[in-house]
């Protein structure tokens, strides 16, 4: 087992409720993949650096799951086919950060937080061969 | 000395937003290592985190301005 880092991205349009379901299909989607969601913390809403499938906005949300590795494509190509959530990053974590570590586990939906400022180092290798799935959505090419 | 090495940073955060600000251009480009004297090392982890906080869009692939068309 393996702990992953998982930032994802929902559009701004859904409302509290809605958010929560998502984090449960999240959570489900984790667990059918023989892993558990060890925590999850909102960002809250948050303006994009450009825009991603028409929306300037979106709620971020970052979360750490604890999985086998070879479940890892499984649980992209279901990610990618979750219509709520409209970029998703998966990177492998050393462990979870510090500031988290403490926390009750990911299983109730935590409210949003302000950015986190400065250090949060939720150690990841680099040249990782889980970075960047750019083949797993579409990038927004524009011109 | 590199200012990661300074700040004896092993690995560098994609969520950093305010730090890998200082790393790009106005433009949106990764500022060269010869303009951030950056070590090799910390310029490599560096260009991947900034390039993983433009997939989840907390950082521009190309400048603010030069958006519209």
């Amino acid at each position: 087992m393996r702990i992953y880092e998982l930032m994802y991205i929902v559009s701004p349009d859904l409302d509290q409720e809605e958010l929560a379901q998502v984090a449960a299909k999240l959570e489900r989607m984790t667990e059918d993949a023989g892993g558990q969601v060890l925590r999850l913390r909102s960002w809250g809403r948050r303006r994009l650096a450009y825009p991603i499938a028409k929306l300037r906005e979106g709620h971020y949300h970052v979360a750490y799951l604890q999985l086998e590795p070879n479940a890892i494509s499984g649980l992209r190509s279901r990610l990618a086919l979750t219509e709520e959530v409209v970029r998703y990053l998966l990177i492998r974590a050393e462990r979870i950060p510090p500031e988290l570590e403490a926390e009750p586990s990911g299983e109730a939906y935590a409210p949003p937080e302000e950015e986190p400022e400065g250090e949060s180092i939720p150690d990841e290798e680099d040249e990782d061969e889980l970075d960047q799935e750019d083949d797993e959505i579409d990038e927004t090419d524009e011109e | 000395m590199c200012a990661f090495c300074a700040d004896r940073a092993d690995t560098i955060d994609y969520k950093d937003v305010p730090t890998l600000r200082q790393y790009i251009t106005a433009r949106g480009k990764i500022k060269p290592r010869r303009k951030t004297a950056v070590c090799a090392r910390h310029q490599r982890r560096l260009s991947a985190a900034i390039k993983r906080a433009r997939h989840v869009a907390l950082l521009p692939y190309t400048g603010e301005h030069a958006r519209g068309s």
